[in-house]
């Protein structure tokens, strides 16, 4: 009997050993052995166009690596938990698709790795253009690699336009009247604002467009400037589509794009602040709209010209964990090539980012990517910072929600809010 | 005290009672049975206690130095942390977004404590006056809405209260405007949204929480209830007592153990309901409408995550609650020695 527990209590421990052994082996000489799969990661929600595309672009990699590419999809409101959990894990992908002012984040989590010389080595990725990798450095060394763009503009019913006989503002006083049209005839917001998930993006535009800022980097730190006089200025034009004029309910405040696309689609919005991808989202919703129903224009600044759009965009990254980086990268520089880039955007609804494919009259010329890919060379960035996202996720809501609601002036909302900013950022 | 009344414990002992020869080895025998017999008990539980230990315990020591840390992905990933000492509970005292999370709090609990107990016990005393068939139905429903998982709940009030969507705005927009314009101070609901500030969210909350927690409550005391023999309850209606009377006279006091398990228990779901609230607040965007769970879960998991300052939340959340449960405890615990 004795003895019988003894050979399983040392069997138990030796098999404790040996495993732990093994997961060690493989750390160490996991880049010399071709795995049978990689795994990618995308964000978002997947539909078959997509779908298609991905396993075409897998199918190829195979056929020139040997190895298979495994794609998940996770969606955009479960990114943080999905890429924590898998960080504190140590479990993760090989490749993940990242927004732009996530890396940082992510970087100095230790997440992503560090391919600075991957990206000094890969010819066709030097034509991306420097102020496209500003979100991506990170002390002079590279964490991703910039894959799409993605501006906003402003998307609006072309129907309506036509019926009202409206034109097309270019400037914030014409985009007021024409609001107001549409509010008056159509029982339907005219200007519908963002309070939701990204409701910095749907703002920042109008703040630029007032020659405000929102964060300027002032040596070590970061300081907001959403309290300087154009930028409040901007803030109370926005809020006022609300307060004053009653182009936009009140209950906008909690509604990201996603849903105003649902709105806009049930004939409840007449323009709004969106990327060019809303247009599938509108389309699922509601078929009957077509071609002639939806359209885009560049959005004006206050006195004419375009206004500044925040440079969004979708990054592909080396997730630190993975054991095969070499690999990981090679798959990246497949799927960021130029030829995969030209066939993919138009999918996407986003923007190549090289200069070349975007001055391509494909784009411009394109009655709905035009004024998408017009605003593109105006793209901006925010603070580059670990915090930033922080931000983005809950101080400019806080604000709008304050000033619409009637609870604080600009004046107090915008102090609070660039309070907070200065604070989160400085960390 | 035993060993005046040695005759009575003296047959028992075997080694009071000595057989020549074999003297040494029984006292020896008796000594390990005894030393076994006393053991037994620890090893029985033994297993229990490494489980309890492994799941339970060495989280919340784990919490309990993490919320004297900095600790970010990195941290968890394997590097050591850094010692903040109390910085992250001093940050929390000083937040307004932790006093408004309290407030918060404590003043759900308190009403949807009430609101689930009272309307529990009226349905598992109407459920005793029952017949068979309706008793049974009545029980089945009520199970249901409690069977139902908390997301789906909070997603179906969260669709009812939608601001264009849902009934409850509809129903309030047909109703007579002197009649919603004195009560509530609003007669156009269009586009009324019940999810940013605080008070119509946590009205929502609260119809969500009792809707869902009242149905345990009934069916535990009307589980008490059958317990109480009938005679008792014909004794008191003979003598005049009314149902009011015969509540608090003969069954509150009976059933007395059953609604302090139940008070404590509803105390702690609805100090830290997490599931519900964050579907209506619609995520963790609006710091005016945490409470504690979400207040400490959105420092925590957030991105970046702040883990050390989480679990400082959860730390306070804790010690609340233990002082709650513990001093109501001793409370009851006194009544029952006092009589």
């Amino acid at each position: 009997m004795k003895f019988i527990k003894y050979a399983a209590l040392s069997a138990g421990i030796a098999l404790i050993a040996t495993a732990c052994g093994n997961g060690a082996d493989d750390a160490a000489n996991g880049n010399d052995e071709a795995p049978d799969e990689i795994t990618v990661w995308r964000l978002g929600p997947p539909d078959d166009a997509h779908n298609e595309f991905m396993a075409q672009v897998g199918e190829e990699f195979e056929e020139q690596h040997g190895v298979a590419v495994d794609v998940e999809w996770v969606p955009w409101p479960d990114v943080d938990t999905k890429f924590q959990a898998a960080a504190a894990g140590g479990e993760g992908p090989d490749v993940t698709e990242i927004g732009n002012t996530q890396v940082v984040t992510w970087a100095n989590q230790g997440v992503l790795a560090d391919i600075t010389d991957k990206v000094a080595e890969w010819d066709e990725g030097q034509e991306i253009p420097e102020n496209l990798w500003e979100n991506e450095t990170i002390d002079d060394q590279t964490f991703a690699v910039p894959w799409l763009g993605g501006v906003r503009a402003v998307v609006y019913r072309a129907d309506w336009f036509d019926e009202l006989d409206i034109d097309v503002p270019t400037n914030w006083d014409e985009l007021l009247d024409a609001a107001q049209t549409i509010s008056e005839n159509k029982d339907a917001s005219g200007f519908e604002i963002n309070g939701g998930s990204d409701a910095m993006h749907a703002l920042a535009p109008f703040i630029w467009g007032n020659d405000g800022e929102i964060v300027v980097e002032d040596g070590d730190e970061w300081v907001s400037e959403l309290d300087s006089p154009a930028s409040r200025e901007a803030v109370e034009w926005y809020t006022d589509l609300v307060t004053e004029h009653g182009v936009a309910p009140e209950s906008a405040v909690t509604r990201d794009s996603v849903e105003i696309s649902r709105l806009f689609a049930n004939d409840q919005v007449g323009m709004f602040v969106d990327g060019a991808w809303a247009k599938s989202v509108i389309t699922d919703a509601n078929e009957d709209l077509d071609e002639e129903a939806i359209s885009s224009f560049t959005l004006p600044a206050r006195n004419g010209n375009s206004a500044p759009q925040f440079a969004g965009g979708n990054d592909l990254a080396v997730w630190a964990d993975s054991e095969h980086h070499d690999l990981a990268f090679e798959y990246i520089q497949l799927l960021a090539s130029k030829e995969k880039v030209t066939e993919y955007a138009p999918i996407a609804g986003l923007l190549p980012t090289y200069p070349e494919l975007l001055a391509d009259d494909e784009y411009l010329e394109d009655d709905w990517m035009g004024p998408f890919a017009a605003a593109m060379p105006l793209g901006k960035a925010y603070a580059v910072n670990e915090n930033w996202v922080q931000v983005e996720d809950t101080v400019v809501q806080e604000m709008l929600r304050n000033i619409i609601r009637g609870e604080k002036s600009v004046e107090e909302a915008t102090a609070e809010a660039a309070e907070q900013m200065d604070e989160t950022l400085n960390r | 005290m035993t060993r005046t009344i040695k005759p009575s414990t003296e047959p028992r002992g075997g080694a009071s009672t000595p057989s020549p020869g074999s003297r040494d080895s029984t006292a020896k025998r008796a000594r390990r049975y005894r030393l076994t017999s006393r053991l037994t008990p620890y090893l029985l539980l033994g297993p229990t206690l490494v489980i309890i230990a492994g799941l339970l315990l060495y989280p919340l020591y784990r919490m309990a130095v993490m919320s004297t840390q900095d600790v970010g992905l990195r941290e968890v990933r394997g590097e050591p942390a850094e010692s903040v000492g109390l910085d992250n509970f001093s940050e929390i005292l000083t937040s307004d977004t932790f006093w408004q999370a309290l407030r918060n709090t404590f003043a759900f609990a308190a009403v949807a404590v009430a609101l689930t107990l009272v309307l529990g016990t009226l349905v598992g005393l109407l459920i005793h006056r029952l017949g068979r068939v309706m008793s049974t139905t009545v029980i089945i429903s009520a199970m249901l809405a409690w069977a139902m998982p908390h997301m789906s709940v909070a997603t179906v009030w969260r669709w009812l209260f939608d601001e264009n969507g849902g009934v409850a705005n509809w129903v309030l927009n047909r109703m007579p405007d002197w009649l919603t314009g004195t009560l509530l101070g609003r007669t156009d609901w269009s586009g009324y949204t019940w999810f940013l500030d605080p008070l119509p969210l946590y009205f929502v909350l609260t119809l969500a929480v009792v809707w869902q927690s009242f149905p345990f409550i009934a069916v535990s005391v009307l589980a008490g209830l059958k317990s109480i023999p009938a005679e008792l309850f014909e004794a008191a209606r003979v003598d005049g007592a009314g149902a009011w009377r015969s509540f608090w006279n003969v069954t509150f006091p009976l059933l007395k153990p059953v609604f302090a398990v139940l008070l404590v228990l509803s105390i702690i779901w609805d100090f830290k309901v997490f599931t519900q609230l964050h579907v209506l607040a619609g995520g963790i965007g609006n710091p005016d409408v945490f409470n504690l769970s979400l207040y400490a879960y959105a420092e925590a998991f957030r991105s970046p995550p702040r883990m050390g300052l989480g679990s400082a939340i959860a730390i306070v959340l804790t010690a609340i609650l233990m002082v709650i449960t513990v001093a109501y405890v001793r409370q009851i615990v006194r009544q029952e020695d006092l009589r």
